[in-house]
């Protein structure tokens, strides 16, 4: 390489570099929980960006999603609703004052929801104006992502935090309607918290110092780039370590909790694996998983940090767990490190976690592991996937925001298991050779950025080119049900040598996919076509030398978004063997609940 | 114990009552069964992704059978819960019968006219005691179900197998509840067939007399004729198993419906085998209309 050749390299690396940096401001937190009136009081400080102009300043409250019983977040999680609505009492944040470069602007302050809005900047802008909000956040009990039970703290939106600014100086204030999540932009976090000493605090990275007095720790903290911070304190937590890569994991447990270390390690580790050498490295030096008591289960993301619900009841029974602990390991990539917008586009984090879940889950697998298996009994990550699709209504899109879901079955069953579906049927399309570059492209181009919808589909154009990219957008955007379907086989002897095979290929929904669909013979010859599925349904005819014994239209399962999977085969001649299985099953159910019932 | 098994050689003098019960038993469920396989069966037989039912009880297979009809498993539990019902309504016209043969002791090949007979004559009473353990069952099973919740914290870090045995530990309390009930229910219906006539108040009065002292005793009874059933249960599950995967085909699934009926078979016989030892127990105690002539006189 030449010297110029090399200065110019360094000058163009120097010069991504430093706009990289720029990118991220420092929030700057200062806080103290008081476990005796259940709150935490602290202070906010950011600078505002030079560009582009800001007449107005907005930020997010989101402890305000607790303030009542009627909010729109608290109307579709009943159960908290119903627990606040008993005990009388609601929680939310407080801004005790606003200064604005030192200047008390607290009188001018409107707060809305989860909107907090100072609407006059004066004479000026607020432009490179530092913003300091002083804030006393009240801590549900119980709750979900801030709560506490029982002398354990989950912190997460405890604290004021920037809206996100549009390139032309308006703000976008996410609405925390039903089933949305944290919103936020990527910010280096300059925290110190103080807490009382008998707490064990779990941040996303180790205090870099720490300071006991009067029972008190201060702990201080530097992590980022990442839109959140949250914390995780308890009295109870053990703590082991392990090192995957470059990669510190941590795992705080309470005894009790001991006997799912082994396996939560292994999965942590496969998952850690597989996101790595299939979509990019893992970012952040650390990485904590801490066991939790929501009052759902489950487990919640959260940059570095992964908190899992307790292991109680059917997460110990089945592998349900298991896939919890992956499912949230993948959110570091689809989440942490690639922030999509959690309220409108839930699918880009949800979808995309639940649909690698699965892929590690099965990689290096003859067999996909099944979830629950006793006795003779099998239900398997993709039936639950499956179920979850079809317990979901029709019309909703995949692409739909949270918020415009009034129930948890539409909600999980359109975004999580619908959209882990779609994303897959998307990727079989496209070929695994392509989906390979394809997610390695997206993971370079939105590390430590938020893309949108359209911003996938312009990387799925990039990478496989336009007409694939309109190809699979009604896996996302069509609310219409995809359905492949055989019907009406026919087998006509024309003559010695020859049979007229004749079937009916059918289709729903808007995808455009020349899908592949295979004849079997009653020799066992077996003879693989494409169905160009121009029109809803067509007629296809052929003459061979035997009669078909079976038509399948996607034989080999290329799109498992298929609405019903038991229409995509067609047997000349049926079998009866799995319905007279199923009854003799159920009549041994029945003949045992009448023993129970009857008493014989 | 000894006594127990003595009395097996009974239940074999009753085989013809033995078969008829389950024969009613298996009647009514393939009445119940024949529809739902109908409708069942036309998506099934003509996929391909239906044939993983024939050697597991896939649930994926369950999930896409029903993917478009998803009002039908409600629909079919509706149906069966209404037919087992129907059942339970059967069961208490045979229960006077059933009854007076197992606390009279008698046993014989014309003895089907008295049978009947006493079928139609207690049938009200035996169904207001239904009624009044419905209220009983109702009553304990949240009690009960209260109980398990409070020691199921102490299970609650237990993980796999251990967490299974756990589980089953808590179905047993369940079971041992409603089994103390149910031997309640045995009770009062003895007591109807000792005193036929009485007003309920007093055979549920005549029944706890009886139950009070004997409680223990009488679990202990059922749980011994209940191990066989459930080692016979056990083993034809795992023969069921062994048979549609080593066999496969038409030939497992009828071995395994086989295997199945030998089971059911087999509980009927327990259930029998119990109410022989309890019905002579309660006699034991409570002759009534049983108590031998000669003795009466003697006590006049």
């Amino acid at each position: 390489m030449t010297l110029r050749k090399t200065a110019f390299a360094l000058l163009a690396e120097l010069f991504i570099l430093c706009s990289f940096a720029g990118a991220f401001d420092t929030l700057k937190i200062v806080a103290t929980l008081d476990t005796a009136r259940q709150e935490i009081y602290g202070a906010v400080e950011y600078r505002l960006p030079s560009n582009p102009p800001l007449g107005t300043l907005e930020f997010q409250l989101f402890p305000n999603v607790y303030s009542s019983d009627t909010t729109p977040y608290l109307r579709e999680s009943k159960s908290i609703a119903e627990y606040f609505r008993q005990k009388k009492r609601f929680f939310g944040i407080t801004v005790d004052s606003l200064l604005i470069d030192g200047i008390n602007r607290t009188a001018d302050l409107k707060i809305e929801y989860t909107r907090g809005l100072l609407a006059d900047a004066g004479t000026d802008k607020f432009n490179n104006r530092r913003v300091q909000i002083y804030f006393r956040t009240m801590i549900p009990e119980p709750g979900d992502r801030l709560s506490h039970l029982r002398g354990n703290y989950l912190l997460d939106g405890w604290f004021p935090s920037p809206a996100i600014i549009n390139s032309d100086g308006s703000w976008y204030n996410p609405f925390y309607g039903g089933f949305t999540e944290l919103v936020g932009e990527y910010y280096q976090y300059d925290v110190t918290f103080r807490a009382p000493s008998n707490l064990i605090s779990v941040a996303p990275v180790p205090a870099s110092d720490s300071i006991q007095q009067m029972g008190m720790t201060t702990y201080h903290y530097i992590f980022g780039p990442a839109h959140d911070f949250a914390l995780i304190l308890s009295p109870e937590y053990l703590v082991d370590t392990a090192s995957i890569g470059s990669t510190t994991i941590r795992y705080y447990y309470r005894g009790y909790e001991r006997a799912v270390l082994p396996s939560l390690k292994e999965w942590c580790r496969k998952t850690i694996d597989y996101m790595s050498d299939h979509v990019g490295p893992y970012q952040y030096k650390y990485l904590s998983y801490a066991f939790v008591d929501f009052a759902f289960v489950g487990g919640l993301e959260m940059p570095a940090m992964v908190s899992l619900s307790s292991p109680r009841g059917a997460a110990m029974t089945t592998d349900l767990g298991r896939l919890t602990a992956t499912h949230e390991t993948v959110h570091q990539w689809f989440y942490g490190m690639i922030g999509s917008d959690q309220c409108r586009n839930p699918w880009m984090d949800e979808s995309l976690a639940d649909f690698f879940a699965e892929k590690v889950l099965k990689y290096r697998q003859e067999e996909p592991m099944p979830l629950w298996r006793f006795w003779n009994f099998t239900f398997s990550d993709r039936d639950y996937l499956r179920l979850g699709m079809t317990m979901s209504g029709e019309g909703l899109k995949v692409d739909a925001p949270a918020y415009s879901f009034t129930n948890d079955l539409d909600y999980f069953g359109t975004i999580y298991s619908r959209g882990a579906l779609a994303v897959e049927t998307f990727e079989n399309i496209i070929g695994e050779g392509a989906a390979q570059i394809f997610w390695r492209r997206y993971y370079d181009k939105y590390l430590f950025k938020h893309p949108d919808y359209d911003d996938f589909m312009q990387t799925v154009a990039e990478i496989a080119g336009d007409d694939y990219a309109e190809m699979i957008k009604p896996l996302f955007n069509s609310g219409d049900k995809i359905d492949y379907a055989v019907s009406q086989l026919e087998n006509r002897k024309m003559d010695s040598a020859t049979y007229e095979i004749s079937f009916v290929l059918n289709k729903t929904g808007a995808l455009k996919y020349s899908v592949p669909y295979r004849i079997i013979l009653y020799d066992g010859g077996e003879l693989d076509y494409h169905w160009a599925s121009d029109f809803a349904s067509e007629r296809i005819v052929k003459r061979l030398p035997y009669p078909a014994r079976v038509v399948i239209v996607d034989p080999n399962n290329k799109l498992p978004v298929d609405a019903d999977l038991m229409n995509n085969s067609l047997l000349f001649n049926g079998d009866s063997r799995p319905g007279m299985r199923l009854s003799s099953g159920l009549t041994f159910l029945v003949e045992s609940l009448m023993s129970f019932l009857g008493g014989m | 114990m000894r006594e127990v098994l003595r009395h097996f050689r009974k239940l074999l003098k009753y085989k013809l009552l033995w078969s008829y019960l389950f024969l009613l038993k298996l009647l009514i469920s393939f009445l119940l069964i024949v529809p739902i396989f109908l409708e069942s069966n036309s998506r099934l037989a003509p996929s391909l992704h239906s044939s993983p039912l024939i050697t597991e009880w896939n649930i994926g297979v369950l999930v896409e059978l029903f993917v478009n009809q998803s009002e039908l498993p409600i629909v079919y539990l509706l149906y069966i819960l209404v037919g087992a019902f129907i059942f339970v309504g059967i069961m208490q016209f045979l229960n006077g019968g059933l009854y007076y043969l197992m606390v009279s002791g008698e046993v014989g090949t014309n003895k089907w006219r008295e049978f009947f007979a006493e079928c139609g004559a207690n049938f009200i009473v035996h169904l207001k005691i239904t009624l009044f353990m419905t209220v009983i069952y109702i009553i304990l099973l949240p009690a009960s179900l209260f109980f398990v919740n409070m020691i199921g914290v102490a299970g609650q870090s237990l993980m796999g197998a251990a967490a299974i045995i756990f589980m089953l530990f808590k179905a047993g309390i369940i079971f041992a509840v409603l089994l103390a009930a149910s031997i309640f229910s045995d009770s009062i219906r003895a007591a109807s067939t000792v005193h036929p006539g009485m007003p309920l108040t007093e055979l549920i009065k005549l029944g706890a007399n009886y139950y009070r002292p004997n409680m223990i005793k009488m679990v202990g009874i059922f749980l011994l004729t209940y191990m066989p059933f459930l080692i016979i249960w056990g083993l034809v599950e795992s023969l069921s198993l062994g048979a549609v995967s080593i066999f496969g085909g038409m030939v497992g699934i009828i071995l395994e419906l086989s295997l199945f009926q030998i089971s059911a078979l087999a509980r009927t016989g327990q259930k029998l085998w119990y109410l022989i030892l309890f019905g002579r127990h309660f006699k034991e105690t409570n002759p009534g209309r049983f108590l031998p002539e000669q003795v009466q006189l003697n006590l006049e």
